[in-house]
């Protein structure tokens, strides 16, 4: 679940984030906190911003000053993080969090200015973050 | 080829060099101090940054020949093993993932408390925001970053002697603790 205002010039404050992960049984909880945060921040990054054109068979872009990255700033407030009870194999930790990020700020999104964003990133549409 | 005195982590070393080598492969190719990264080569990531007088400096685009008589501190400056409390915060937190950029982090952190004991967490992201971090280790870094200084006075169990060699008087003079509980923030 994601928490966010809408500043004016369709710039958004991501105030808190909700994930809930059922990963098996938990191994590292210190090691499942922190990739679940990283997984989260990286997504909403990933939402916003994230986009490598290919022109002529090459990556239109080089660099940080062309490819974007979320920075201190945008990243959320605050990300709370459970861990679903499970006695199952352990699994991976490194990328579950990150797919349900993108759809969510898009419904908080929708729920607060009525815009469906149907693409990523979300920049193209002149959404950024704050 | 020109030469150059520098110090680095409180020891002298004459190089010859190119004037336009960066700071950055004067560190990791001459004088093997690997803990600096690479990360853009432009200053837009903040992955190279060491402290230069104590300021934060991105050496992949600081030439040799425009450092002077900067004494400048690297990451394996802050301590011989790991032991200053910034680096201590940063394992007790498990900041790290892939650590890239970590050094850097790391470097402007410690520039930061020197300047602003008691940072609140906008400022540390205000004064990190020019370092990227693709694993996410904002947050985090941010909560690692939040020791409080305290003066010698008023010294409590838990605070640590910042010990390390350090160009800067004023920070070798300051006492810090670290915010032990990970929940805290």
């Amino acid at each position: 679940m994601v928490e966010l205002s809408i500043e004016p010039s369709r710039r958004v404050i991501v105030h808190a984030v909700t994930s809930v992960v059922d990963c098996g049984q938990p191994v590292n909880l210190l090691g499942i906190e922190a990739q679940v945060e990283g997984g989260v921040v990286d997504a909403l990054g990933t939402a916003f911003y994230g986009e490598v054109p290919i022109a002529n068979g090459r990556a239109g872009v080089a660099n940080f000053d062309t490819y974007r990255l979320i920075r201190h700033r945008e990243a959320p407030r605050r990300i709370d993080v459970f861990v679903v009870p499970s006695r199952r194999s352990p699994t991976g930790m490194g990328e579950i969090p990150l797919p349900p990020v993108a759809p969510a700020a898009a419904n908080a999104i929708a729920a607060l200015a009525g815009t469906r964003l149907r693409q990523t990133p979300f920049s193209r549409d002149g959404w950024s973050l704050a | 080829m020109a030469r150059f005195q520098l110090t680095i982590n409180g020891d002298r070393h004459a190089v010859d060099l190119a004037p336009d080598t960066p700071l950055l492969w004067v560190l990791r190719d001459t004088l093997q101090l690997v803990g600096t990264k690479f990360g853009c080569g432009q200053a837009l990531c903040g992955a190279c940054t060491v402290l230069a007088d104590g300021r934060p400096r991105r050496s992949c685009t600081l030439p040799v020949s425009q450092l002077g008589t900067a004494a400048v501190t690297t990451i394996e400056g802050l301590s011989p093993d790991g032991s200053h409390p910034v680096q201590r915060a940063w394992v007790e937190l498990d900041v790290p993932q892939c650590g890239w950029c970590q050094a850097g982090q790391i470097m402007s952190t410690v520039a930061l408390l020197a300047e602003h004991p008691a940072p609140t967490d906008d400022e540390i992201g205000t004064a990190l925001q020019g370092h990227l971090c693709r694993c996410g280790t904002y947050l985090r870094i941010r909560r690692a970053g939040a020791v409080q200084v305290e003066s010698a006075t008023t010294a409590t169990p838990g605070m640590r002697w910042v010990g390390f060699t350090s160009p800067s008087a004023r920070i070798a003079r300051t006492w810090w603790s670290c915010r032990s509980s990970r929940r805290a923030a």
